[in-house]
């Protein structure tokens, strides 16, 4: 995958996201990884509101990693949106939560996730983690249109309803 | 004929007067058979007048009707009329009327009464004849409301006074029972009628009744029955105002339950959540100290933090040990037949600490199928197996000898070890919340595997159990219905 995509992290608390940096470092992840401290953030910068509207500063992500529990707007509600966008409809989703509640589980399915971890509580496992999402999801799964070809490309071939 | 006589100067002969008359001997002199005068028996109306040279009496008995004349007290003669009964059935056909009668004079002496009326007042026509009829038929003394005896007096006075017949409404006017000294209940439809003699006088009182105790009392039941139906009913509104008073008290503590459940839930929700999430950075942070800087912090402190790892990883364990628990009785679970004896090896296949040569497990093949709960089964013989394996001490190879045994309908599923063993105190508490029967660090362990077990097999209808000894192993079971 080109290096150059970005990689959306939510996450609210700051001990996790240093933790996962770190795993991604260590597995060599090169994409840029952005960072929103809450739903509400994750939103603004999906759809480029106020101080990340400026996409070459805030590209729009190929991938989001997304925590449930988290102020404000929840992950839950975070997916919900994002599914209703047309442009943003099919942005790959992992939820990382601390828990497989089966409620959780099944909403975030239900929602459009395409893939729930839960939060591996070692560093060992986490590298693993980061490893597993390098080869997998910035590896061999294949990106929507709006993550190699922007937005507009997306919303044209949705337009033309090649999707029914 | 009866009416024919009447006694203008004397008093009116009546029966004992009559009889007193027949057994002191009065002379039949008119041709009657000799001694029928001593068997005569006045049992029927008695009837006569003055004539010339006597008073003609006329007498029914039980054999004949004839006129025959009688010299009373030496001076006044008697004429006594026999009638054949073969002449006079009448009152043969009076006394065999299907109705209840009774012939009273005016001064209400019973003189003729029918079979049926005696029947119906279990009564003896020696018992009736020629006596008063209140003193035959009192008032119940155990009625204090009894009107019997005065409604019939009124009604009687009218008849003779007015000359017409007087129907009375129902009565109640119970009568003595075959017991000594007992009333029987008896409601009665009254009409008394008179009988008027060509003076217009009246000479007789024709009583007839119906016996209507039944139908009374079949009204009073109906009547009962009706009240009864009654209080059912309202007895049934109550009932029913009751469950629904009921229903909502359980709607409420339902819905109280419910709030709690949710609370629960939530409670485990952050649980896993918030509280995870701090060990999560705990474990991680000093594992990352620990692999970065250990010679910096020499090895003393390296190994302190090598336990601030491990407890974060205990405590980690133990949330969710307890999410597992509280999982159990909150998942649907689908019974259904198990081999055993493959989910077993199944186990053992994926965990080395079950393996050769870290221990030594030993399955008495065949193991039956079981009825079950796939995923539940499995965690109850990981944590049985996780167990024997843990709980040896030290330096000694875990054994662990798997069998069944049937009980029943039933399949109990043995594991053998050669662990430590436990005292029957300790076996008590083994299988509730958070006992750990070891000294403390002795054994990693977070207290809530047996309780596990024992919610999960509770859970698939089976028992789990433990029998044991110190230092001679224990031997864990748990009893499942055979598939």
């Amino acid at each position: 995958m080109d290096h150059n995509l970005s990689i959306l992290l939510t996450e609210d608390d700051e001990n996790d996201v240093f933790l996962l940096k770190l795993a991604f470092d260590q597995a060599d992840i090169r994409n840029r990884l952005l960072v929103a401290r809450d739903g509400e953030e994750a939103i603004n910068c999906l759809a480029g509101n106020g101080r990340f509207s400026n996409r070459s500063e805030f590209p729009l992500p190929c991938l989001l990693i997304l925590d449930l529990k988290m102020p404000r707007q929840t992950g839950l509600d975070v997916l919900r949106w994002l599914r209703q966008q047309p442009a943003l409809s099919c942005l790959p989703v992992i939820v990382l939560s601390s828990s497989a509640h089966r409620y959780d589980v099944e909403r975030a399915y239900q929602l459009g996730a395409n893939a729930f971890v839960v939060k591996p509580a070692g560093n060992e496992e986490r590298l693993q983690l980061a490893k597993m999402i390098k080869g997998f999801w910035l590896g061999f799964n294949q990106p929507p249109i709006m993550c190699t070809e922007g937005i507009e490309a997306a919303l044209k071939i949705h337009g033309d309803e090649l999707i029914p | 004929m009866i009416d024919d006589f009447h006694f203008e100067k004397l008093p009116r002969p009546n029966e004992s007067w009559v009889t007193r008359m027949a057994k002191r001997g009065a002379p039949l002199r008119d041709g009657a058979p000799r001694g029928l005068h001593r068997s005569v028996q006045f049992s029927g109306p008695l009837g006569g007048r003055c004539l010339p040279g006597g008073i003609h009496l006329i007498v029914q008995t039980l054999l004949c009707h004839r006129v025959i004349k009688l010299k009373l007290r030496g001076k006044q003669r008697i004429r006594i009329r026999y009638m054949s009964a073969v002449d006079v059935p009448l009152k043969t056909i009076f006394e065999s009327v299907p109705d209840l009668y009774l012939v009273l004079t005016p001064d209400f002496t019973i003189v003729e009464v029918s079979n049926e009326y005696l029947r119906a007042t279990m009564t003896k026509r020696e018992q009736v004849i020629g006596r008063k009829i209140f003193e035959v038929f009192p008032d119940n003394p155990a009625d204090a409301d009894a009107t019997g005896v005065r409604n019939l007096n009124a009604s009687l006075a009218r008849v003779l006074q007015t000359r017409a017949p007087d129907t009375m409404t129902v009565q109640k006017y119970d009568i003595r029972g075959p017991e000594e000294g007992l009333f029987v209940e008896r409601y009665w439809s009254p009409r008394n009628v008179p009988v008027v003699g060509k003076d217009g006088e009246v000479l007789y009182i024709i009583h007839r009744v119906e016996d209507v105790t039944d139908f009374v009392q079949l009204h009073q039941t109906n009547v009962e029955e009706r009240r009864n139906a009654e209080q059912l009913r309202e007895r049934a509104a109550q009932m029913e105002m009751e469950i629904i008073r009921r229903s909502k008290e359980l709607a409420q503590a339902n819905e109280h339950l419910r709030a709690t459940v949710i609370e629960l839930e939530s409670f485990c929700y952050s649980l896993s959540h918030d509280m995870r999430a701090p060990l999560r950075a705990i474990q991680s942070f000093s594992q990352l100290v620990l692999d970065n800087c250990s010679q910096k912090i020499g090895g003393e402190y390296a190994d302190h933090l090598k336990k601030v790892v491990s407890a974060a990883r205990r405590m980690d364990r133990l949330i969710l040990d307890v999410l597992a628990f509280s999982r159990i009785s909150g998942q649907r679970i689908t019974i259904e037949p198990l081999d055993a004896e493959k989910l077993i090896h199944d186990i053992i296949d994926e965990r080395p600490e079950l393996q050769f040569p870290n221990a030594e497990i030993k399955i008495e093949s065949p193991l039956p199928p079981m009825l079950g709960h796939e995923a539940s089964l499995t965690q109850c013989v990981s944590n049985y197996l996780e167990n024997a394996v843990k709980y040896v001490a030290p330096g000694v190879t875990p054994q662990v000898r798997i069998y069944s045994e049937a009980v029943g309908n039933d399949v109990r599923l043995c594991f053998q070890d050669n662990g430590i063993g436990i005292n029957p105190e300790g076996q008590r508490r083994l299988f509730r919340m958070f006992q750990r029967i070891e000294g403390p660090g002795q054994y990693e362990g977070t207290g809530i595997g047996l309780a596990i077990v024992r919610k999960s097999v509770e859970r698939m209808g089976g028992q789990a159990g433990v029998e044991s000894e110190p230092d001679k192993g224990s031997r864990f079971w748990l009893r499942l219905p055979r598939a």
